[in-house]
């Protein structure tokens, strides 16, 4: 079987994230195609604990870095790019 | 059973052609008991409603001011006035007197018998009979240790359709079938009661010969929720308040990503939360060991507090999706008998953020509507603040 090299994305889903978009991040991530989806473990948090005035919402970490003001096309970049990485 | 919650729900149709029902059902909450009266007047209308509501206004003052009830049975029998026309004092009742401790007691006067279900299936249950100033009345008197149902209605319902659809009326033996079947595929006394009320306006074709009326008590254990939303203001007080949360009866649910970082660290174990259940209006849901639901906090809960306002306590109104976690929480709220909220009361800087788009109400005034909205619809409801 091959083995998949896989990374982590954890979206947070709290009160602030959800009101700034994190929805939408969920929904780009789904719909991702299954060549890509493959190598994630997608996840997601109630709350990061750490958005304060400096890291704005929607946060999102990839591979323990954590994003902040993420847009679904930012998240697909940052994606695309771990991708990259690991090919 | 650890402690007894009975509730009661009924429901009627007056004679066709009448304005006021000869039945009447009326029930109140003594210090340690609920008390159902189904009472049918002698004859319909006018005369049968002033004796049928003479008789319940008449227990159930009686019983509030706890007055044992043979001495309010005694008490009805001799006060009843006498019927002009047929010489006779006369209104059937029946009393149904649910104690916390489980403790049944079922005095029929003339009604139909009552009919007893206990965990889905008919129960017959020896009554007695007493001679009280020439009239004979039928006791019952047993310990609830399980699930029960027990319904009682007037002969308006033994004769559903009589003549018409159905040549000798439904029959009790019919009914009690019918109840029976219901009652265990639905488990739900209100869900039950209106289906029978309807089976009996159809059978008589939507003009009833005669007041109708049934009325049912649901006796169960209590059930409890304890839901504990936003983090302790003291940080030193975060151990305390996640043992506390932890070590109260009932199901547990946390409204709240800071909260339940709190109890995971504690217990050391991971929220799991289900990606699917995102909504574009409430976050998803949930789970933690030990903990039934987790949803995030101050949207959840003014998305609940919209659907228990516009649902008028039936849990039935609600929408059906099972993937939203703020109808989940509805329908958890609507189930309980008694809600607790711990509710913490540091302020989250975030929420003071200017370039969030939306004002997020304070989480203590979204918990003290959620809390006025539950009381009216019957629930003990105690808030901590912490």
């Amino acid at each position: 079987m091959e083995n998949l090299k896989k990374f982590n994305v954890e979206i947070c889903v709290g009160t602030a994230c959800h009101l700034m978009g994190s929805n939408a991040l969920v929904n780009m991530v789904e719909n991702l195609s299954e060549d890509i989806k493959k190598h994630l473990n997608i996840k997601c948090s109630l709350c990061f604990g750490n958005c304060n005035k400096e890291q704005i919402p929607p946060i999102v970490k990839v591979n323990g870095i954590t994003y902040t003001s993420v847009t679904p096309e930012k998240l697909k970049e940052i994606i695309l790019s771990c991708l990259e990485g690991i090919k | 059973m650890k402690e007894i919650k009975p509730i009661c729900y009924y429901k009627g149709w007056t004679k066709y052609g009448e304005e006021l029902s000869g039945d009447r059902v009326k029930h109140c909450l003594t210090s340690n008991s609920l008390v159902l009266v189904l009472s049918d007047g002698l004859g319909s209308g006018v005369k049968a409603n002033i004796l049928s509501t003479l008789t319940t206004e008449i227990f159930l003052t009686m019983l509030e001011e706890g007055i044992q009830l043979p001495d309010v049975v005694e008490t009805i029998l001799k006060t009843l006035p006498i019927c002009e026309e047929r010489k006779i004092s006369y209104s059937t009742f029946t009393i149904i007197q649910v104690f916390k401790d489980g403790r049944v007691k079922v005095v029929n006067f003339d009604n139909p018998d009552p009919v007893f279900i206990a965990d889905s299936s008919l129960l017959k249950i020896p009554s007695e009979e007493r001679i009280v100033h020439g009239k004979k009345l039928k006791l019952w008197e047993f310990r609830a240790n399980r699930r029960m149902y027990i319904y009682t209605f007037s002969d308006g319902i033994l004769y559903a359709g009589l003549g018409k659809l159905l040549n000798f009326g439904w029959g009790y033996e019919n009914i009690s079938d019918y109840l029976e079947k219901s009652t265990r595929k639905y488990d739900d006394l209100k869900y039950v009661v209106d289906n029978i009320m309807e089976v009996v306006y159809n059978y008589y074709g939507g003009q009833p010969g005669d007041d109708a009326t049934l009325a049912g008590v649901h006796i169960r254990e209590k059930k409890r929720v304890i839901i504990f939303t936003g983090p302790p203001l003291n940080l030193e007080e975060d151990e305390k308040v996640v043992k506390m949360f932890l070590s109260n009866e009932g199901e547990k649910i946390i409204c709240g990503g800071t909260t339940s970082n709190i109890v995971s660290r504690y217990i050391n174990k991971e929220v799991d939360m289900d990606l699917s259940t995102i909504k574009p209006d409430v976050p998803p849901f949930g789970k933690l060991e030990g903990v039934g639901l987790v949803t995030e906090g101050v949207l959840t809960l003014t998305k609940t507090s919209e659907l228990l306002e516009k649902c008028n306590g039936d849990k039935n109104k609600l929408p059906s999706d099972k993937k939203n976690a703020a109808v989940i929480l509805a329908k958890k709220l609507l189930d309980a008998d008694e809600c607790k909220f711990i509710v913490g009361q540091r302020i989250n800087p975030v929420y003071q953020n200017p370039e969030l788009p939306f004002s997020i109400s304070i989480r203590k005034s979204i918990v003290e509507k959620l809390a006025t909205t539950l009381q009216q619809y019957g629930k003990d409801v105690e808030i901590i603040k912490v």
